[in-house]
């Protein structure tokens, strides 16, 4: 037998699939989000353990295409613990994950964007300036037009912008009666241009923005756990 | 759910025979494929006749009679179950677990003297299941009418039960009701160096004082 390859994933979901099987939906350093069978994940007592959310794990499957099968876990190097109400943070971030991005597609710098948000989410950072920036960038590897990278042209801090989706961000006629979700300061789009949240106020002003342009791309797809976080007050 | 909705008719598909029609329907049960369902229709029609009328009869008697307890949600027979009636057991204590089979386990352990909350599942946002559906709105009811002096979780130690048991903690603190969480850590009998990591580190983290 050929030795097998081996990847560093986090798992996103686990599904029960069949009798004895799960279909896990994971998220791999190297080809982004996939989905691989574990077959008879319930009698192996390693498997069971391991195969949980939140943590680095290294796996090695076989097959190729969309079917997958697991043939190896090595239990995790790496874990990241959220207590209270931060595991809604990790729960509402995997569903983002999996409900937005394309399977098979490699996405390195949101795969790091996601250990650093479970890294600052598991030493108790403020929540709310985690989240936004993980959806900025996942935005961003969805290829939204958001002119938000730290390179990106300047933005006026004190003009203000409509965001418009499928096309971005539309700068504002100084005096444009103009006050809806899809409004939003020069001084937010900064602050969330530079990662760096300063006035009270940008982070609200920023969260209703990203919501909207995540809104279009789940196209009516619902978020459980945005629902939770609501509830718990992030 | 109502029960009745559960009832019906047989539907059976057009051009499929009475022994068709079994072998397909044993199919519904857990971990039964083509093959075991056919060994199971043949040993019932060739040698349990009388075992299958009696089979059929108590199937068809647990749809219609079968439903969940009004209070815990537990499967009962009667609008309330059985433990829930029963005034020998603390009322005011209540251990919230995720199905049936978490109470039938602890009731067979017999170490645990109060009453249930059944969630029949657990908060798990990706599969689309939210508070409404593990009943937090019948919890809150209860914890709002003073009935519960002690809520204990006693969810799974999975993500999703780690959700769920922060959940209800929020609901307990909101009405102030004492919350505890059953301890988790190393198996009675077991060997610590086949204990996974996570385990381990939980052992660890909820160790507690020698007496
Ligand atoms: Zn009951």
């Amino acid at each position: 037998m050929s030795t097998l390859a081996l990847h560093q994933a986090i798992l996103l979901h686990r599904r029960d699939w069949r009798e004895s099987s799960a279909l896990l939906e994971l998220f791999s350093r190297e080809h982004g989000r996939l989905g691989v069978i574990a077959r008879g994940w319930r009698k192996r007592p390693g498997w069971t353990a391991s195969l949980q959310p939140f943590q680095m794990l290294t796996l090695g499957w076989s097959g190729r295409g969309e079917l997958l099968n697991l043939r190896s876990v090595e239990s995790a190097e790496q874990q990241w613990r959220l207590p209270g109400r931060r595991v809604y943070c990790g729960l509402y971030m995997n569903e983002l994950l999996y409900k937005l991005l394309p399977r098979q597609q490699p996405e390195a710098d949101m795969f790091a964007c996601y250990l650093q948000s479970l890294d600052a989410l598991a030493a108790g950072a403020p929540e709310a300036p985690v989240l936004r920036i993980f959806e900025k960038h996942l935005l961003l590897a969805l290829g939204v037009a958001l002119p938000l990278s730290a390179g990106d042209a300047d933005i006026d801090s004190a003009a203000r912008y409509r965001f418009v989706p499928g096309q971005g961000l539309h700068k504002l006629p100084p005096l444009a009666l103009a006050n809806d979700a899809a409004v939003i300061s020069g001084d937010a789009l900064q602050a969330l241009q530079h990662e760096r949240f300063t006035a009270p106020g940008q982070l609200a002003a920023c969260r209703r923005l990203l919501r909207l342009a995540l809104a279009t791309e789940l196209d009516g797809k619902t978020l459980h756990s945005y629902d939770l976080l609501q509830q718990a007050g992030s | 759910m109502s029960p009745s909705s559960q009832q019906g008719q047989p539907q059976q598909d057009s051009g499929e025979d009475a022994l068709q029609y079994l072998l397909r329907t044993l199919q519904v049960l857990p971990g039964v494929g083509q093959r075991s369902a056919q060994r199971m229709a043949l040993h019932l029609l060739e040698r349990n006749r009388s075992g299958a009328r009696e089979l059929a009869a108590a199937l068809q008697l647990a749809m219609s009679e079968v439903r969940h307890c009004r209070q815990c949600r537990n499967l009962a027979v009667t609008e309330l179950c059985g433990i829930c009636r029963n005034q020998n057991r603390d009322q005011s204590l209540c251990c919230v677990v995720e199905t049936p089979a978490d109470v039938m386990a602890l009731e067979h352990a017999g170490v645990y003297s109060g009453r249930y909350f059944v969630l029949l599942g657990r908060l798990s946002p990706l599969d689309g299941i939210g508070p409404e559906q593990i009943g937090m709105a019948e919890l809150e009811q209860q914890l709002a009418a003073n009935l519960i002096s002690e809520l204990i979780v006693a969810t799974n130690a999975s993500i999703e039960g780690e959700a769920t048991a922060h959940y209800i903690r929020e609901l307990a603190s909101r009405h102030q009701v004492e919350l505890t969480r059953i301890a988790q850590g190393v198996p009675s009998g077991g060997d610590l160096e086949y204990v996974d990591k996570n385990t381990l580190a939980l052992a660890f983290n909820h160790r507690l004082p020698m007496r």
